[in-house]
């Protein structure tokens, strides 16, 4: 199984998002973009495949956690965190959505 | 207003985890579907009789030999014995379906297996090694009137090329004991995640004393 690529897209993918909203120090939000998605995506995963098969399930529990992590790592409101999330996760599950169709 | 955001998030959340997969017969995303086939091990032992295998809804009829054999998905099917001097294949050939399942069902020639065959072994997760399995059956009696067989052992077969062969003990069919994830799966899906949380634990430890 290919771990690596989604793992590598969905971190520049989050970046380029949390960098468009906080627009700061872009080697710091790279790293903060690797460690959220080094904790979620692969407990996504196990989760998906192993014990709730809903992948819209998984998705808002992942933006919860993400909302949580970043809004301390970044020192921001909770409400910009949440936005951060939703359209972090949105876009790297609508990216990862059209692939899964795309090379079935 | 806080509370209605909160009664809001709280029905996405139900209404997400409700939306159930109801697919029935179809493969659920994140799952693969594992082949499974039989063999009669010892068959070339019964030459004065020939089996058949006969299902619901397939096969109409199929004349088993030492290779092994598979049926459809969702199909259950039993197998059947004729003495060779009294079978006459050209009674199955000419009929159409409701008369084979008459001549199988009432047919005094044909003689009645105790064991009942199902086509599916079922679906696994996408990322389970399991690839397929194999029944191997084993003919232990078989007179005028009845026909026994056992399952002996199942024979599992993997992504990586190998296989596993484990015995029959009671009815159940014994489970794969490979280990389902390689070194890598523990990695992504143990080592990386608990490295990540104890990055983030001690980035917002140094930021607290900061």
């Amino acid at each position: 199984m290919d771990y690596l690529t989604p793992w590598i897209l969905t971190v520049i993918v989050e970046f380029i998002v949390i960098w468009i909203f906080i627009k700061n120090k872009p080697w710091k939000l790279l790293f903060y973009s690797v460690i959220v998605n080094s904790l979620t995506l692969p407990l996504a995963t196990y989760t998906y495949f192993n014990i709730l098969n809903n992948f819209l399930a998984i998705e808002l529990m992942v933006i919860m956690i993400e909302t949580v992590v970043l809004k301390y790592l970044l020192e921001i409101k909770y409400s910009k965190a949440l936005l951060i999330s939703i359209c972090a996760n949105g876009i790297t599950a609508f990216i990862g959505y059209f692939l899964s169709l795309t090379f079935k | 207003m806080k509370t209605k955001i909160y009664i809001s998030i709280i029905l996405v959340i139900i209404l997400a985890f409700n939306i159930s997969f109801a697919f029935a017969d179809v493969i659920e995303p994140g799952q693969k579907q594992v082949n499974l086939s039989y063999q009669i091990s010892n068959i070339n032992n019964f030459p004065y009789y020939v089996f058949l295998l006969h299902g619901t809804p397939s096969p109409n009829y199929e004349i088993l030999n030492a290779s092994e054999f598979s049926l459809y998905k969702l199909s259950t099917a039993s197998i059947y014995a004729v003495k060779r001097s009294t079978f006459n294949k050209n009674i199955l050939t000419q009929a159409n379906e409701s008369a084979v399942d008459e001549y199988f069902n009432n047919n005094s020639d044909v003689i009645h297996s105790n064991l009942q065959l199902e086509g599916g072994y079922g679906n696994v997760d996408s990322n389970n090694q399991l690839e397929n399995a194999t029944i191997i059956l084993e003919i232990e009696t078989i007179n005028d009137t009845s026909l026994e067989i056992k399952k002996s052992k199942i024979i599992y077969g993997f992504t990586d090329g190998s296989t596993q062969e484990q015995v029959f003990t009671n009815n159940s069919t014994p489970v794969p004991n490979k280990t389902k994830y390689n070194s890598v799966d523990y990695l992504w899906f143990l080592v990386l995640p608990i490295l990540a949380a104890i990055t983030i634990a001690i980035v917002l430890l140094s930021k607290k004393k900061t």
